[in-house]
């Protein structure tokens, strides 16, 4: 990249989100990562297979109980087993942001595709639309629209939907632009393929690596966010064990049940870099980019 | 050059008209009528009338939003339900807490970030470097608002080395306000025992804060220094005789600095969000609180105009950062 003009490399904003780590390679990540990413998914299908409580029954312990072998990740100020709420809380929150990052990715990828294909003023619109997005900060816009459309976890996931989408289109159509004007394009269109069946079957393919990477570590980037605004108290409600939440309620017992606020937090952190390595590794594992997005 | 910054401004005050236009939008979708919900809980239907009259509810949309920005030029964000006050004056009241934790935690990151990545660049592959790595991999992952509980549980509630929140202790005289700023107020006042009080206050909330970017900052800096290290000027440097502090410090920073700028620009931008859940942990009475308050209380009024100021705040450093780089960088001023 050392060739790339200074000027062009300084005046474009670095995109924010996840750059590209290559510490260990993908030779620790991809089966760390792998591993991490299998036994949360476990965990959030089948819960049951772990945890021995139901998630919301209380009192199936003393009142803070600290860790122990039956209660693993301890009790809390009613009796119920820590564990068992963030293990089931791995549904909720994995839930909610494998929902953003799907709506997101899919919205994204349908704008992106349209202005890279269609090109011209529509083009223009619909990136001037995406700039003034990602130049406003995601998080607090995510706040208001959640706020106004009133606490809970349909409102949360809808917010940030909203706003996770425009990067997508960006990356979709800096791809698009690459891969158009490739000669199979050019061949598919001269046989008289429609749009959409061009993109989708011609274009779409060159894709699949560098989306499943983004989509990927943006699972990662989505938890913490769903987490952050439930935490404030505006997706997920007591008493759902979403991972969030919990943290919101543990919080105001650090004096006297240091693990409350820990383990939710500690899962939160776990998912987060397992995905991120997986990730990194997917990205790095398909040579960095079979198509290289500009954006 | 100056094209170029009438862009930037220009696409600032695009983004500005842009915000209002969100606001005034989200304004009017809150559940339940704005009207009836400031009119309070059992208002009779008259008084509905009349609030919708007082509001301007009952004039056309467009005329509506211009109302609106007429009241925004004169900073009239309406008012919170909760506090009973203009939600302008709340946001004045607190908002010199916010800035006083957001600047000194800035300032500690960059001093911190900038240094430590060239000292990692320059030990590339060395003991230093991998404890550098390590330590951003990992904290690359942790949510803020946890690592600022983490914090608070082992130096409030473990060790009690600290407090577990708040400003200044319950028992220091409230300083006579000067900036609002509390450190600055005791230096300026004199009042030792206060600035004791607020900077111990300080520290778990800007350790939380520059803990939570350092990560980022330290990556950036030590990838933009090494590819700088591989290029050309700096073996004529080095051949030249130039001190290793020289080559540093004139030749290399200043190439190296621009991409890092752009990061810890955005890294600013994050920093606004990320100061809501830090506060909310710490108690720290700054606008952060004020909005997690006013979400518990779904009072609307301070909501959207948090949202304007934090948003407006996050156009105002995406444009410093934008004009920072041709000051930096002698190169982008030709274009």
């Amino acid at each position: 990249m050392a060739a790339l003009a200074p000027e062009t490399a300084v005046l474009t904003p670095a995109s924010p989100g996840p750059r590209r780590r290559r510490l260990f390679g993908y030779g620790i990540f991809l089966p760390l990562g792998l591993l991490m990413v299998i036994v949360f998914v476990v965990l959030a299908l089948a819960p049951q297979l772990v945890a021995h409580f139901k998630p919301d029954a209380i009192y199936v312990g003393p009142r803070f109980a600290e860790p122990n072998r039956t209660y693993l990740f301890g009790t809390d100020e009613v009796g119920r087993d820590l564990f068992s709420r963030v293990v089931y809380g791995a549904r909720i929150s994995l839930g909610m942001s494998f929902v953003v990052v799907l709506v997101g990715a899919v919205i994204g990828s349908i704008v992106g595709a349209i202005a890279g294909f269609v090109e011209g003023i529509v083009d223009d619109i619909l990136m001037r639309i995406v700039d003034l997005f990602l130049s406003l900060p995601g998080f607090i816009l995510a706040l208001a629209i959640a706020a106004v459309l009133g606490r809970g976890i349909r409102s949360v996931v809808v917010a940030l939907a909203i706003v996770w989408w425009p990067g997508y289109a960006r990356l979709v159509r800096g791809m698009v632009l690459n891969v158009k004007h490739r000669l199979h394009v050019e061949a598919a269109r001269a046989a008289g393929a429609s749009s959409p069946y061009i993109v989708w079957r011609h274009i779409f393919p060159f894709m699949v690596t560098q989306m499943n990477a983004r989509t990927t570590q943006d699972i990662g980037y989505a938890l913490v966010n769903v987490a952050g605004l439930s935490f404030l108290g505006l997706g997920a409600q007591v008493p759902t064990p979403e991972w969030g939440a919990l943290l919101n309620s543990g919080r105001t017992y650090v004096l006297n049940a240091w693990w409350y606020a820990v383990f939710p937090g500690l899962a939160i952190t776990l998912w987060t870099v397992g995905v991120s390595m997986l990730g990194d590794a997917i990205s790095e594992w398909s040579g960095g980019s079979r198509v290289v997005a500009s954006s | 050059m100056l094209r170029y910054l009438g862009r930037r401004l220009g696409w600032a005050a695009i983004l500005l008209l842009v915000l209002t236009l969100v606001t005034f939008v989200l304004s009017h979708v809150i559940p339940g009528d704005p009207a009836t919900f400031m009119a309070g809980f059992g208002a009779t239907k008259e008084s509905i009338v009349a609030m919708r009259t007082e509001m301007g509810l009952d004039k056309p949309l467009p005329t509506q939003y211009l109302l609106y920005l007429q009241g925004l030029a004169h900073f009239d964000f309406g008012k919170s339900v909760r506090t009973g006050d203009a939600v302008s004056s709340d946001i004045a009241h607190f908002l010199p807490a916010s800035l006083e934790l957001a600047i000194i935690s800035f300032t500690i990151y960059v001093l911190l970030a900038v240094p430590l990545g060239t000292l990692a660049a320059s030990r590339r592959g060395r003991r230093l470097d991998g404890f550098l790595r390590t330590f951003s991999i990992a904290g690359s992952g942790v949510p803020v608002f946890w690592l600022a509980i983490l914090l608070q549980e082992f130096f409030f509630a473990y060790l009690n080395w600290l407090p577990a929140g708040g400003r200044v202790a319950i028992t220091a005289a409230t300083p006579n306000t000067i900036t609002g700023i509390y450190t600055i107020d005791s230096i300026l006042t004199g009042n030792l025992e206060l600035l004791g009080s607020a900077v111990v206050h300080l520290i778990l909330p800007v350790a939380t804060i520059v803990l939570a970017m350092l990560a980022v900052g330290l990556r950036a800096t030590r990838a933009s220094v090494m590819q700088e290290l591989d290029r050309p000027y700096v073996r004529t440097a080095r051949a030249k005789g130039v001190s290793e502090w020289r080559l540093y410090s004139v030749h290399l920073l200043r190439n190296a600095l621009n991409p890092v700028i752009s990061i810890m620009g955005l890294q600013a931008g994050y920093l606004l969000g990320w100061i809501i859940l830090v506060e909310t942990v710490f108690g720290w009475p700054g606008i952060g609180l004020y909005a997690y308050q006013s979400i518990q209380h779904l009072d609307y009024a301070p909501i959207m105009g948090l949202t304007l100021v934090i948003s407006s705040g996050f156009i105002l450093i995406n444009l410093v950062t934008d004009l920072l780089y041709p000051i930096l960088d002698p190169r982008l001023r030709e274009s």
